[in-house]
């Protein structure tokens, strides 16, 4: 069965270095998708849209969905980058 | 047959057996207490016939169900293992509580996945270890951090179990009238069935079954609500209008803090108590433990979407069942005659005008002033419980809704104390017995272990649970700051810094747990909030010390072995196995 030190070095800090950026990409978006409406609240809270206070309607509603949009960005980036390099992992 | 066929199959007998009994009661051939006890008999005897028909005598199948669970059913056990009865039950009423200063607890309790995702889930699962004090010992090295594991896992475990135990006991009283003892140990044997003879994958696929009668018994009252107010069942979408009438009304009644607001100067201990419960989420490991249990890493990606994606259906519902409640208690009760009270608060009620109805009622309704027309003061709540557990007859349906709700809510709290309960015994039989004291033990001689000491647990836990300590609720809440701050940093340097070692993973544990706990002392005590962050929040310093003290204390000790850090390697590549690199298999 093939060890990841089979697979040359340059080819693994390639791939971590790609797998680094999306997380930190992922890392920020979460963070401004949930502290945005948070600090902003004075001000969002009095546009209304629909019926719903827009800083309310994020930190109820629209920050959840936003979350679950980041995850299944990351599986399916992260499935692409491992078959891009070779890494998937072996078929048991 | 697939999974997927089965449970099809399942949902669809559990939506029949409720149509069968609400066609009973139409009938008036069942009392409101038989269709209560026909839930709880029926449901527990669902997951027992589970957890009997999944028994297991091997280790893998044991402690991570084979590592042969689907993404897709393995986020629904996940969203079964981490909604508990809090979530289930109280959250909604915590909201009507407190209008937008809840929603830290919605968005904290969802965002924690996020991290999940990219910094432990895939890892984790690479690293295809048994439990979370697991990972520690191998990665570290040695005894050392392993121990200060087990004993933190234990500690956040123990009293998230008792919490949940008393959740069953109070459901139990409130629909069925049963002594809090007797509920609390009727649901500790239903939960033993479940977890004792097929461990993980026992639990596994109780979870969910459990998860799906959770979710019908959440959304349907509010959905029928939404449909009688507005023609459409999604009350999701629809409590925007809803939203809109609270407003008016507290402007009319002129209510100083808006329900849509942020109670002023409230900015800062929302933040510290949404991201204490972010971190704590990332950091509970009977939640990591789920993640050990998929086929592969990506498979372990995708199932932390489906968890996340089973989770937000409740918690994306929340907000508008407390929409719902304050708007009706606002409309049909407050500003209203005495004489024209809606007939759902005699069944919720506790005083209702001078006449005592029910002792485990959750409000009094009382008017002070005498002027024969109810104001703002004059419903008293004593338990923010009734919004769920009312929002039934609020919306007019019959009484077999009301008994779905309270298998819903027994379901939310069975299924987390399943998961929690595997935990506690995991650490002690596999990380101390098993891999501390007695190494050469046979796996016959390990599983027995496991067993006896899941006995252990949960008759300790419900007999802790019956003496009733009021501490124990705010006790949970403090659990996600000492596992955010106790595991959390470990567990993502141990995978992103490979200059991490035992000092250092060890210090930080220590130090990270202790700042949380100090600090939650110190506020709950003394009421002395450092930088004014109150105790509940307390992760968001615990955090970035136990970050903080992992860095500076690996630099004062030489690097990992060259062993260690091939190890780290590995469990970065999906490629290639790991635990035979760490000398296991």
């Amino acid at each position: 069965m093939a060890q990841p030190h089979e697979i040359d070095q340059k080819t693994r800090d390639a791939y971590w270095k790609e797998t680094m950026r999306i997380t930190w990409i992922i890392l920020v978006l979460w963070f401004v998708s949930w502290v945005g409406p948070l600090v902003l609240h004075n001000w969002l809270n009095k546009i209304v849209l629909f019926g719903f206070p827009v800083s309310f309607w994020f930190e109820a509603q629209g920050s959840l969905a936003f979350f679950i949009v980041l995850i299944v960005w990351y599986a399916v980036h992260m499935n692409r980058l491992d078959k891009k390099y070779g890494l998937q992992e072996d078929q048991v | 047959m697939s999974w997927g066929r089965i449970f099809g199959i399942y949902t669809g007998a559990f939506v029949l057996f409720t149509f069968i009994l609400a066609g009973l009661e139409y009938a008036q051939l069942i009392p409101n207490r038989g269709i209560a006890y026909t839930y709880l008999i029926v449901t527990i005897g669902v997951y027992a016939l589970i957890g009997v028909l999944s028994r297991t005598a091997k280790p893998d199948q044991y402690y991570v169900a084979g590592r042969g669970v689907p993404a897709f059913f393995n986020g629904m056990a996940t969203g079964a293992d981490w909604m508990s009865a809090a979530s289930f039950i109280s959250m909604a009423g915590a909201l009507y509580a407190t209008g937008f200063d809840g929603l830290a607890y919605v968005t904290g309790w969802t965002g924690g996945y996020v991290l999940l995702a990219i910094f432990l889930a895939p890892f984790l699962r690479k690293f295809g270890a048994y439990t979370i004090p697991d990972f520690l010992a191998l990665r570290y090295g040695g005894n050392g951090a392993r121990v200060v594991g087990i004993v933190m896992a234990i500690g956040a475990s123990f009293t998230y179990l008792i919490a949940q135990i008393t959740g069953v006991g109070i459901i139990m009283g409130r629909f069925l009238g049963m002594d809090f003892n007797v509920g609390a140990f009727v649901g500790l044997a239903g939960i033993l069935v479940c977890s004792m003879l097929g461990g993980m994958r026992a639990v596994t696929w109780t979870q969910v079954a459990q998860y799906i009668i959770l979710i019908i018994a959440y959304i349907t009252p509010v959905a029928m609500l939404s449909y009688k107010h507005f023609g459409v069942p999604l009350p999701e979408f629809t409590y925007g209008q809803v939203l809109q009438d609270i407003t008016a009304i507290e402007k009319q009644l002129g209510v100083a803090k808006l329900w849509v607001d942020m109670a002023p100067g409230g900015m800062l201990n929302w933040f510290a108590l949404c991201f204490c419960m972010m971190v704590g989420t990332a950091g509970l490991p009977h939640i990591l433990m789920r993640y050990y249990t998929t086929p592969s890493v990506k498979q372990a990606r995708d199932s932390v979407g489906w968890s996340l994606f089973f989770i937000f259906l409740l918690y994306f519902t929340a907000p508008a069942y407390g929409a719902f409640a304050k708007w009706t208690v606002l409309k049909d009760v407050i500003g209203r005659k005495v004489t024209e009270l809606p007939a759902w608060v005699n069944r919720w009620g506790d005083n209702i005008l001078g006449q005592p109805l029910n002792s485990l009622g959750l409000f009094d309704i009382v008017d002070k002033n005498n002027d024969g027309v109810l104001q703002l003061a004059d419903f008293v709540i004593k338990s923010t419980d009734f919004v769920v557990l009312a929002t039934p007859e609020i919306a007019g349906l019959p009484f077999v809704v009301t008994g779905l709700v309270m298998a819903g809510g027994l379901a939310a709290a069975l299924s987390t104390a399943d998961g929690l309960l595997l935990t506690i015994p995991n650490a002690l039989s596999h990380d101390l017995y098993y891999k501390i004291i007695n190494p050469q033990a046979s796996i016959v001689k390990r599983l027995t272990t496991a067993r006896i000491l899941l006995v252990v647990a949960a008759v300790a836990g419900a007999y802790v649970a019956t003496f009733r300590i009021n501490i124990i609720v705010a006790v949970v809440a403090y659990a996600f700051a000492l596992a955010g701050s106790g595991f959390f940093p470990a567990l993502v340097m141990g995978i992103f810094w490979k200059r991490a070692n035992k000092q250092g993973a060890i210090a930080g544990m220590v130090v990270g747990f202790l700042t949380a706990l100090v600090l939650i002392v110190l506020g709950r005590n003394w009421g002395i909030y450092v930088f004014g962050i109150k105790e509940i929040g307390s992760g968001v310093i615990g955090v970035p010390v136990g970050f903080l003290v992992i860095w500076i204390v690996s630099y004062m000790f030489p690097p990992p072995d060259r062993q260690t850090q091939d190890l780290v390697e590995s469990v970065r590549y999906p490629k290639g196995t790991t635990l035979r690199l760490a000398g296991v298999e």
